[in-house]
């Protein structure tokens, strides 16, 4: 049976869809292997010229009101309406300050949420 | 290892997601554990991984991206895996290969949308897995003993698109959808039909308000409801506001894999009906339902050889009448009479799909639904069922569970 709440994880914020403002008290360490400021280690930075993999794991995430772990369940096995959903996602990119298309959020019952991810990810920085 | 992709913006750097149960840091975090054959025209190669960061379960951390160390007592959800040299663009497929202390696994990136080719670093992303079409065939035949089989089939089919998809701003989306149905019928003649177009928006942001996710308006018109048998055909317009359950408090936290989690939808809105023929010489003149209903879904899916899913699907709509209208009674009389009593409406339909696109279905029904109300009592019927490719926006608009 599904656990109603993750003991490790604490809710969503409602603003942890949007980019840190700051540095992040628990910045992770630097990672060696990391040469590139986009690479994967590296913090978000609200001036990337994309979203980016981490803000939109972080973004899906908070419009489905779930953990990453569950980045592998579709919106139906989450409950989710697909056009909240959609919408939801759309509005977290746009004020994160990049841009999206009314059809470039995939909301299909089947839809995985990492696919979701692996689609907004490449969304570009608005002017 | 459910799924991998490239990161479109630096080809040197694969993300791979995992599902339950989650590994342990210790099983991925060492870049020896894996390997990587990417397959070019020219022929395969060898790539290794220099680095290994990870993205745990936990929301906070997720924030600020992924970690080359792993907190205390986190599950790793994801890795990303920095390789020796970019992969490629065109490539034909990376086979990602892990030999480590919890065992072997592998999984190939075949698609241009995992291998991420032909996007160049910030390229707008293109409409991707998007599917607008949304098809559904419900349909049962039945024998009963000493009499004659009867049909019995709700078949709806449509397309919706956003409005303005280009636009910066949001529209909301517009199409147009049909449902047939053929009810305890000798043949497979359709005794109802309905046409209409729709426009559906989602109000506010789209995201949650405790258990309720944004609402959603729902607007059919222009539609039509023709009935055959009772020579009925209605104009309609329908405003209809949906609002989304989620049967949860708070974050929702690890699921197993296949559980479809309980989701709600309540709805209340209004038909504007103008009849356009009648058995009811009288009956003209516009008329209003008053429409309120609740629709929940749940169930498993596995996923497995010969269960694909069971799922559970419950409605109830509640129609007040603003002047008599039609409806037969088969529980009495069986003719057409003319009456402005409450119209219910519920339906409970429990599926078994051994395969993905049939199944068997038994169902329980009570009631009827416009524009001629069939009260048929409370009947149980089973049959099979198809079901196609299909989104869930249709399905708000008709207000099907």
């Amino acid at each position: 049976m599904p656990d109603e709440k993750s003991s490790r994880a604490g809710p969503p914020k409602a603003d942890a869809a949007r980019p840190p403002a700051v540095a992040p008290a628990m910045a992770p360490a630097p990672a060696p292997a990391a040469s590139s400021a986009a690479g994967p280690c590296a913090p978000p930075r609200a001036a990337a010229p994309f979203l980016g993999h981490g803000q939109a794991v972080t973004i899906v995430c908070a419009s489905a009101r779930t953990i990453p772990a569950n980045l592998a369940r579709t919106l139906a096995e989450l409950g989710l309406s697909c056009a909240s959903f959609q919408q939801s996602v759309r509005t977290a990119v746009a004020a994160a300050g990049y841009a999206l298309g009314a059809e470039d959020v995939p909301a299909a019952p089947g839809t995985r949420l990492i696919q979701v991810v692996t689609i907004i990810q490449n969304a570009r920085r608005t002017a | 290892m459910v799924q991998a992709s490239v990161e479109p913006n630096d080809r040197r750097i694969v993300y791979i997601t995992f599902d339950a149960p989650l590994p342990a840091p210790g099983d991925v975090m060492r870049a020896l554990f894996w390997d990587l054959v990417v397959t070019t025209a020219d022929g395969a190669s060898r790539v290794s991984a220099d680095g290994v960061a990870i993205k745990t379960c936990s929301t906070q951390v997720a924030v600020h991206g992924f970690l080359n160390r792993c907190p205390p007592g986190e599950s790793i959800v994801e890795v990303a895996l920095q390789l020796a040299r970019p992969v490629p663009d065109p490539v034909r497929q990376v086979d990602i290969l892990y030999v480590g202390s919890s065992g072997t696994a592998t999984i190939a990136l075949r698609g241009a949308f995992e291998l991420a080719l032909g996007r160049a670093p910030g390229e707008p992303v293109r409409p991707a897995h998007i599917d607008e079409a949304d098809v559904y065939v419900d349909g049962k035949w039945t024998r009963v003993a000493g009499e004659e089989a009867a049909f019995d089939l709700d078949a709806y089919a449509g397309y919706m698109r956003a409005l303005a998809p280009g636009s910066p701003r949001y529209w909301g989306r517009a199409g147009f959808y049909g449902r047939m149905r053929v009810k305890d019928s000798p043949t497979l003649d359709p005794s109802s039909v309905l046409l209409y177009g729709t426009y559906q928006r989602v109000l506010g942001s789209g995201d949650f308000y405790g258990p309720f996710q944004s609402p959603i308006v729902n607007l059919r018109a222009p539609g039509f409801e023709i009935e055959r048998r009772g020579n009925q055909r209605n104009f309609t317009l329908s405003p209809v506001v949906a609002l989304p359950v989620r049967l949860s408090r708070g974050a929702l936290g690890p699921i197993q894999p296949g559980f479809v989690y309980p989701q709600m939808t309540l709805f209340a809105g209004a038909e504007v009906v103008k009849p356009l023929t009648s058995r009811d010489a009288a009956a003209g003149g516009w008329r209003t339902r008053t429409l309120f209903g609740t629709t929940l879904v749940t169930g498993i899916a596995p996923e497995q050889p010969w269960l694909q899913s069971l799922t559970l699907r419950a409605a109830y709509q509640l129609r007040l009448l603003s002047s008599p209208e039609i409806f037969k009674d088969l529980r009495g009389t069986g003719r057409f009479e003319l009456g402005g009593q409450a119209r219910h409406r519920a339906e409970v339909s429990f599926t078994y799909f051994p395969v993905k696109w049939t199944g068997v279905s038994f169902d329980y029904e009570y009631g009827g639904v416009p524009p001629v109300f069939v009260l048929a009592g409370h009947t149980f019927t089973a049959g099979i069922t198809f079901t196609l490719k299909q989104t869930s926006y249709g399905r708000l608009a008709i207000l099907a569970p």
